[in-house]
């Protein structure tokens, strides 16, 4: 696993209307929504439920290793949606918006309106 | 033989090797049935917004399960969850759960292949000397049996094992005991699937839980197999916070 270089990271609070988790249910706070801006350090599209790692900065600049969750989502799910195992590449940049994990652990899950990953030349993902 | 003779006789040979292979895969349904057989994804709940389906949440445990069952949702550690050693979803979880199943119908019995964790189920048919388990053995996904009535299939389970997670999974945690039994009827409306489900455990629950589920009917075949990796799924427990942090961490020793 390659550790990309810190790029940055931007947290933002911001109160939003998501739709309610099946499956997740008060693992994330759907009332908030934070930004970060990092690299990628590992894309598991598996089952259970595809994970990506980011390497970011929290708001106070401390760099951290975040998994980016999809919504109680799996392989078939998110392969439907135009996932797949080369989506993303180690190294590169996205900027994730997702819903904060409700135990503060650098967790964020992108499910609902408001929420998603944008490549670094302004493409949302997939 | 002349090669356009010889190439018809290839297509020929082709063709129908093609539909021993398509009937073999896709058994007919016998006759005098309701056709239930096919591919099914995504699913609605009736009645909509209910605090049981597609599963139980945090209100619903809280207004059907028993004193012994609040118990042991309070005592239950999500980190021990066996989900997370890949254990599979057991019954009536996997009825909610927003991803395929086939149906394939045999003279003697029912064979339900789930996406999600390749959890595969027959259900006997009545009335074909089906020999049962012996006395007292248990499965996590219970015993089957079934029958035709009308346009119906129904089916019978019980001889469950316990399970922490038996009516409820993800945080919620609402246990089903070995006294769980499940009536599932089956029918079909055009190209829609109709499941009522009645569950009932004397154990954990204080009446029968009754809801319809509605599954359309898909071309896609199914995305298999499932294959569950433990590290991603031990992953997730990265965002949970445990009940017993004083405790010894969990060993996964089934995930090897």
């Amino acid at each position: 696993m390659k550790s990309g270089a810190l790029i940055g990271a931007l947290v933002l609070g911001a109160v939003v209307t998501a739709a309610a988790h099946h499956g997740q249910a008060g693992l994330f706070d759907d009332t908030r929504i934070v930004e970060l801006k990092g690299t990628v350090k590992q894309w598991s599209f598996i089952n259970p439920h595809p994970i990506l790692v980011l390497d970011a900065a929290d708001e106070k600049g401390v760099r951290k290793e975040w998994d980016v969750y999809f919504g109680p989502a799996a392989v078939p799910s998110l392969r439907r949606q135009g996932f797949s195992g080369d989506t993303f590449k180690v190294g590169e940049t996205v900027t994730v918006k997702g819903h904060p994990a409700t135990t503060g652990s650098p967790g964020v899950d992108v499910l609902g309106k408001g929420t998603g990953v944008v490549r670094a030349d302004g493409r949302s993902v997939p | 033989m002349k090669p356009l003779w010889k190439a018809l006789a290839i297509a020929v040979a082709l063709a129908t090797t093609g539909l021993a292979v398509v009937f073999t895969q896709s058994p007919a349904v016998p006759a005098g049935v309701p056709n239930l057989s096919g591919i099914f994804a995504g699913r609605r709940c009736f009645p909509a917004n209910s605090d049981v389906c597609p599963e139980m949440n945090a209100k619903g445990a809280e207004r059907l399960m028993t004193a012994r069952g609040k118990a042991l949702i309070a005592a239950f550690d999500e980190h021990a969850a066996p989900k997370y050693d890949c254990s599979p979803a057991g019954l009536p979880i996997i009825f909610g759960d927003p991803w395929a199943v086939r149906i394939e119908q045999l003279a003697d019995r029912v064979i339900f292949t789930y996406e999600k964790d390749d959890v595969v189920r027959t259900v006997w048919l009545e009335g074909h000397g089906h020999q049962r388990p012996r006395s007292g053995l248990l499965f996590m996904h219970g015993y089957s049996t079934g029958r035709y009535e009308g346009n119906q299939l129904v089916v019978e389970t019980n001889r469950f094992t316990f399970d922490p997670e038996g009516f409820a999974g993800d945080v919620i945690n609402a246990p089903s005991s070995t006294q769980k039994r499940l009536v599932e009827r089956y029918s079909r409306n055009g190209n829609t699937l109709r499941l009522e489900l009645t569950a009932e455990d004397p154990v954990f629950l204080l009446g029968p839980i009754n809801y319809t589920m509605d599954y359309p009917e898909t071309k896609e075949p199914l995305s298999l197999p499932w294959n569950c990796d433990p590290a991603s799924a031990q992953r997730n427990l990265h965002v949970v916070k445990s009940k017993y942090p004083q405790d010894p961490p969990i060993t996964r020793r089934n995930s090897q």
